[in-house]
């Protein structure tokens, strides 16, 4: 994998929440190459959400953010986003739409796609989330886990070259989760995953790296050497 | 908002109906008795051509009645009316509709690109915000074991203190995802929609009585 081209890079990065004296990220440095699956491990209050704001541009930071080797800066946020899916822990509040397709084909006709065919492909997306009868429904209609599925259909159909994902396990049952964890496994696009439930990690990432109180204090491709 | 029931119109036509009520009940004249005539049957139009149910007309009523008894008293019963008036168009329109009518007949509006995707986003935040408060309601009701009218009061003690808090969180949060996904940047494209009579009827008859309404209210009848 060392050949392969970096998508994320973070620089000495840190990361202060307004009005706070402390730094949600402290000097973070870490390097993300194409297809990689990282998780972001971490207890609750980590930093692991601030990490991956910043690297979406949410969240101002200090240091140096390169995605897809374009620096993040306020000029590139349109290029940078069109590069990455992003999912939060809530994904009531990603979708925009009062219907489930039109608010997965929405992300790719912001891509430029042609309507018709933006609806075709977020069909086939949602059809492989295990949503496809949803397509119709409204989202408020939809269960939490009903709800994740489709805010990742619409973070997974324009195939970014990287996914930020705040997470995605959360509140899926454990067959959901297994099936979520090979999803991701087999899904070609870099990952970066914030999540605490190791068994989920294990399963769909191969390399870990583990935050506290805002530093990265380990970065490993052997999951055994994390406790949380 | 209430269960969208089957309506011949199309939602455009439907929603264009009400925009043009709406005005007829802010620009009738609400100082003369003929205004005072004029502004409840502008809102009974807007009941009957929204086929609004009997059962929701009288909630609408007595709920809008209710809202704005402390307007007849510190305002004037004129002021009280036309508040009232306006607010039942608005409602009867909305409730009819239905999130997905309401979305679809939206961004045909003949408004702004940035007006059409601001009023759609409110739209929808307003159901998820509808949602997330009966939520809140049913965790008072089951943390405090209380129900009915002191279950609505404790509700709303709690407004300032839980309901806000949420919703500025969540404001933030859907502004962030609104970003983040590009929103704001294209409008979402309408599937095209061929008009029919009834469409026509709807709007014409709207707009007649509208104007009828702001005519008749300028008259001064003892």
């Amino acid at each position: 994998m060392t050949d392969l081209p970096i998508v994320l890079r973070f620089d000495d990065v840190s990361v202060r929440h307004s009005g706070s004296h402390v730094d949600a990220i402290h000097g973070c440095s870490l390097e993300m190459k194409e297809g990689e699956h990282v998780a972001l491990l971490g207890l609750n209050g980590s930093g692991k959400t601030s990490l991956l704001m910043a690297a979406a541009g949410l969240l101002p930071h200090e240091g140096t953010i390169d995605v897809d080797g374009i620096r993040l800066e306020n000029s590139s946020l349109a290029e940078v986003r069109r590069r990455i899916g992003f999912l939060f822990s809530t994904p009531e509040d990603q979708l925009l739409f009062p219907r489930v397709l039109d608010d997965v084909a929405f992300s790719l006709t912001t891509q430029g796609r042609k309507e018709g065919e933006a609806r075709e492909e977020s069909e086939r997306m949602l059809e492989a989330m295990g949503v496809g009868a949803l397509a119709n429904a409204a989202p408020y209609e939809l269960s939490f886990g009903q709800k994740m599925r489709v805010a990742l259909s619409g973070a997974l159909v324009h195939k970014p070259r990287l996914l930020l994902l705040d997470e995605p396990s959360g509140a899926l049952d454990p067959p959901g989760k297994r099936a979520l964890a090979a999803l991701f496994a087999a899904h070609p696009s870099a990952m970066l995953i914030a999540t605490h439930d190791l068994v989920f990690a294990e399963r769909c990432c191969d390399r870990f790296i583990l935050l506290e109180a805002g530093k990265v204090v380990r970065d490993t491709v052997q999951i055994g050497e994390i406790t949380l | 908002m209430t269960v969208p029931h089957a309506h011949p119109a199309h939602p455009l036509a439907r929603l264009c109906g009400g925009a043009i009520l709406l005005c007829g009940c802010l620009v009738a004249d609400h100082t003369t008795v003929a205004g005072l005539i004029v502004l409840p049957a502008v809102a009974l139009s807007a009941l009957l051509l929204q086929r609004t149910r009997l059962t929701s007309m009288a909630r609408l009523m007595l709920a809008g009645t209710l809202f704005y008894l402390p307007v007849v008293v510190l305002a004037s019963p004129g002021v009280a009316l036309k508040g009232l008036s306006a607010a039942i168009v608005g409602v009867a329109t909305v409730s009819s509709l239905g999130p997905q009518a309401l979305h679809d007949a939206i961004i045909r509006m003949p408004l702004p690109a940035l007006v059409r995707l601001l009023v759609l986003q409110m739209v929808h935040q307003a159901e998820v915000l509808r949602r997330e408060s009966v939520r809140i309601h049913q965790a008072l009701v089951v943390r405090g074991g209380v129900d009915g009218i002191r279950g609505i009061w404790e509700f709303a003690k709690a407004i300032p203190v839980v309901w806000l808090p949420r919703v500025l969180f969540r404001a933030d949060r859907v502004g962030m995802a609104m970003d983040m996904r590009g929103y704001g940047a294209i409008v979402p494209a309408a599937r095209s929609v061929r008009w029919r009579g009834i469409d026509f009827g709807v709007v014409f008859g709207s707009l007649g009585v509208a104007v009828a309404a702001v005519w008749f209210s300028a008259l001064v009848l003892i």
